[in-house]
């Protein structure tokens, strides 16, 4: 057990999460496993609904009624984030060790609050600081993610800057006690392109200066190829496939994965008609037993109907999928 | 243009009450008008500029504007796509809502099928809103959660008296649903019981129920997912086929104003820096903003590495009251003197390509 928690700092395991609505019980994660190694980036994939976000607030403890984290663990360094026991873990460590990004940089901040008050409240709040060490931490911490003019940017307030500073003030603040895991939940989808390629550079410059692991959650296959070095896809609740980046765009295993690599318009392609997956992600109300990839996929055969196995495709890599 | 004035004094007398039969007048007018300007382009824009105003400086002070759009130009052929591609803030949806008259222009002229729209008002705009279609970026606001998908769509054939009542219109629903891929069943239910991709071929199907000859297409799949998308990029590339519609594409997605382009408009900060032929633009960009652009966007192939051009930290637009001068300045790696005091003007650098900058 010790000898995976040197390597492995996040593991989730088997994890199954429900929402109970008014419309039924939604299924948002069915048995979904796994591991985040230390300095590594992994990419989670998947379209609306593939459960990519439940997975984040899992780790984070966000998941609250209607939401039910049913069966399965989540170990952070060893330990379990589950339980009356884990969940007193986790208040320790959340915010310090553990920490995210959220996806809207327009809404992550108080508006009514300075940009200091806020990073220095972070500050202040985990490491115990005092007010003036707070502060002179603040602006190590801006000029870390590459904010110019770092004193004045401390009295303003988030409305006076633009959707990039406010990610990167976002990134400042998750980084201020020097988490060990950062999960960032689509941390470009709301920004320009040019902006959103200095945002992946300074998460990318932040994860080798101080050794981060990040979780990178995107539905963008463009930005998973730029920054991540191993990518899960996900489709309807579960894992469809893992592997190194290099692997899953070469020689994608799965099905779903092919699909969607062939339907993202390329800029260097001029061709008229792009590749579409024919159908719609099933409902997570009532998922199908089996493959949830079974209608739209080209190879279905009968066997698709019972849960696929786990094919090793190779070194750290695996496809759930009868046909590999 | 005397033929304008008519048609305007003639609607001012007819006001609000001018019914279904009128309608089909001014429709076969329209109709009518058309044989003549069809070897031109379906949309012209000349020198289109949008202003708010700020304010003044002082009670006696000049008072300074905002220059949304600046000398904006450029024509759609017919059954031609113009992608309009720029950053949040450059004016995109001002340029197709200036276009659909959703928008006041402050200057330029708009010309649309052979004829100046540009100060159209009252029943002859109502009667001219038929033809030009607006499509939505985000599927899940624009459908009337209240109202069923027949309703939706049947709305603006009831609105511009084309058919009686909603219950005229089924069939031409049920048609429109099926033109866009949707099965009948849907008719009768509410847009939350659709997914976003569904919610789009809706919204698509009530921009072609009047039949329009050009449609402005604002991010309309910005907010879908990889797979969904591109069902409706194709679906919008086989209407454009077989009805022949025009469309102003909006978006800030490089990559799939590639796919479903003919032509492609850069437009930064209010102005069109770059426009021509798709391959051109993409195959060979000569303005350093649409280069910077181009550079950014994140390869779907891990072996090809971000090469990004944009070293200087991205500013938001300025306002310019002077307007002197080229609003790419701040970022520009090629900038000198003279950008700093004359305004770049589009001249053309090859077949069908035309770039606004004195050092590219």
């Amino acid at each position: 057990m010790s000898a995976v928690a040197e390597d492995d700092l996040l593991v989730i395991d088997d994890l199954h999460v429900q929402f109970d609505t008014r419309a039924g019980v939604i299924h948002g994660l069915r048995g979904l496993s796994l591991t985040v190694a230390r300095g590594e980036t992994l990419g989670i994939v998947g379209e609306s609904g593939s459960g990519k976000s439940v997975m984040a607030q899992s780790v984070m403890g966000l998941i609250d009624t209607p939401g039910e984290i049913v069966r399965g663990d989540i170990r952070f360094k060893g330990r379990s984030l589950l339980g009356p026991k884990g969940r007193s873990y986790g208040r320790k460590i959340r915010g310090r060790e553990l920490a995210m990004i959220f996806q809207n940089p327009m809404t992550s901040l108080n508006p009514l609050m300075t940009i200091g008050a806020q990073i220095e409240e972070v500050i202040v709040h985990h490491l115990g600081k005092s007010a003036r060490e707070a502060r002179q931490r603040a602006l190590e911490l801006l000029d870390l993610v590459g904010i110019t003019s770092p004193v004045s940017r401390l009295s303003q307030l988030p409305h006076e800057l633009s959707g990039g500073m406010k990610q990167r003030i976002i990134i400042a603040m998750a980084i201020a006690c020097e988490p060990e895991l950062l999960i960032a939940d689509e941390p470009t989808t709301a920004l320009d392109v040019t902006v959103q390629a200095q945002i992946l550079e300074l998460i990318n410059d932040i994860q080798k200066a101080m050794n981060l692991s990040i979780i990178l959650i995107t539905h963008d296959l463009g930005v998973v190829a730029q920054s991540c070095h191993r990518v899960m896809v996900m489709y309807a609740g579960k894992e469809m496939e893992e592997a190194p980046v290099g692997q899953l765009f070469s020689r994608p295993a799965h099905y779903y994965t092919a699909g969607l690599l062939r339907s993202t318009p390329r800029l260097r392609d001029s061709s008229d008609r792009l590749f579409s997956i024919d159908g719609a992600p099933p409902s997570l109300i009532d998922p199908p037993t089996g493959c949830p990839f079974f209608d739209r996929c080209e190879a279905r055969t009968e066997e698709c109907r019972m849960d696929p196995p786990a094919v090793t495709t190779g070194n750290q890599a695996k496809a759930m999928c009868w046909h590999v | 243009m005397t033929f304008l004035g008519s048609t305007m004094t003639n609607a001012s007398h007819q006001g609000g009450f001018a019914g279904a039969a009128s309608g089909a007048e001014a429709r076969s007018g329209l109709e009518s008008e058309s044989p003549a300007a069809a070897d031109g382009p379906i949309l012209s824009v000349k020198g289109l500029g949008v202003r708010y105003p700020l304010g003044k400086r002082s009670f006696w002070g000049e008072r300074t504007y905002f220059e949304v759009l600046d000398d904006v130009s450029f024509e759609i052929a017919r059954g031609e796509t113009l992608g309009l591609v720029g950053e949040s803030g450059s004016g995109k949806s001002t340029i197709g809502r200036t276009i659909l008259r959703r928008i006041e222009r402050t200057a330029g002229t708009i010309t649309f099928e052979g004829r100046d729209i540009s100060d159209l008002g009252g029943e002859p705009l109502r009667k001219l809103r038929r033809r030009m279609q607006l499509i939505f970026q985000d599927p899940y606001s624009s459908l009337n959660p209240r109202m069923n998908v027949m309703s939706i769509i049947a709305e603006p054939l009831v609105v511009h008296g084309i058919v009686g009542s909603f219950a005229e219109a089924r069939p031409q629903v049920l048609a429109l649903l099926d033109r866009v891929g949707m099965p009948a069943s849907a008719a009768e239910r509410y847009p939350h019981q659709f997914s976003g991709g569904q919610r789009q071929r809706i919204g698509i199907a009530r921009a072609l129920a009047l039949k329009p000859s050009f449609i402005v297409a604002d991010e309309p799949v910005s907010a879908l997912d990889v797979s969904v998308r591109a069902q409706v990029v194709n679906l919008m590339q086989e209407l454009q086929e077989e009805l022949g519609i025009s469309f102003l594409f909006i978006a800030h997605d490089l990559s799939v104003v590639r796919h479903i382009s003919q032509r492609v408009a850069i437009l930064n900060s209010g102005q069109i820096v770059e426009i021509g032929a798709r391959d051109a633009i993409y195959e060979r960009p000569l303005h350093p903003y649409t280069q910077t652009l181009l550079s950014a966007v994140p390869e779907p192939d891990p072996t090809i590495k971000l090469a990004r051009q944009d070293r200087k930290r991205a500013g938001g637009p300025v306002p310019d009251a002077t307007g002197t001068g080229c609003r790419f300045l701040g970022r520009c790696p090629l900038a000198s003197d003279v950008c700093r005091e004359k305004k770049p003007v589009l001249e053309p650098k090859g077949v069908d390509h035309w770039v606004a900058c004195w050092n590219a």
